[in-house]
């Protein structure tokens, strides 16, 4: 999984339409020069080359932004109380026992982790049809596939948000 | 179990804290603003009132009164 995330807290809210700018222009993995637009359906793609994959998020004061030479996505959730029928909405009984390794951030995990592949996979199919199959509590790390893909992910949690990069096997 | 408008309003304010007696024309963009919170309410809709909602069906809705529309035609 060869990736770059940053994540930073800003000092005034910005929203998310910004965070491209967050990324400096050179790929952190190979020092190129990158550049970056938009395509019809607002997914940010990189202009310069064919091998970088940009993604970013946004939540509460903090944005998230990841550069990977694989599809990539990333997810970022401030920590909130949220109604637990979300779970169960997104995630079916085996998913549901893989997270409890998890523990307490079980819902932003799963949440984020299918955002973050929905994201890498250029947000072609619903969230729900992302299916974790494997997880690493102690790595914070897992598996996530759909239709045949595959998505490697690691997870950040802290006692502010969590945070999810997926990136294509 | 079937859902009535005040349902549906107390569930606005249960999930996003929207103000108490709302108008139709409430912009609910102010309160569901990130893709979790569309996830919460369809899911709350889903597994508490069995209404299933496509949630590109919702994606372009911002009005309370439209939103409710969607809801009330798929209960």
């Amino acid at each position: 999984m060869n990736y770059n995330l940053s994540i930073r807290k800003l000092s005034v809210s910005k929203g998310n339409s910004g965070w491209l700018s967050k990324i400096d222009g050179i790929c952190p993995l190979c020092n190129m020069k990158i550049s970056f637009s938009k395509d019809a359906n607002g997914k940010p793609i990189v202009i310069s080359s064919n091998r970088h994959y940009v993604s970013g998020s946004h939540s509460g004061d903090y944005i998230a932004t990841v550069v990977s030479h694989s599809a990539t996505g990333v997810d970022i959730e401030f920590k909130k109380n949220r109604a637990e029928e979300l779970i169960y909405y997104i995630a079916d009984n085996c998913e549901r026992e893989l997270l409890e390794n998890i523990g307490s951030e079980s819902l932003l995990a799963c949440w984020t982790a299918k955002e973050a592949a929905q994201k890498a996979d250029a947000f072609i199919s619903d969230i729900r049809t992302y299916k974790i199959v494997k997880i690493d509590a102690n790595k914070l790390s897992f598996g996530i596939t759909r239709d045949g893909k595959y998505w490697n992910g690691k997870w950040i949690i802290n006692k502010e948000f969590v945070c999810t990069v997926a990136v294509e096997d | 179990m079937k859902i009535s408008k005040k349902d549906f309003i107390n569930l606005l304010i249960e999930l996003f804290e929207v103000p108490s007696a709302p108008e139709d024309s409430l912009d609910l963009s102010q309160y569901i603003k990130d893709s979790i919170d569309v996830g919460e309410l369809l899911s709350v809709l889903k597994i508490r009132y069995q209404i299933d909602i496509d949630p590109n069906d919702i994606q372009a809705v911002t009005k309370l009164g439209d939103v409710w529309d969607i809801v009330k035609a798929k209960s």
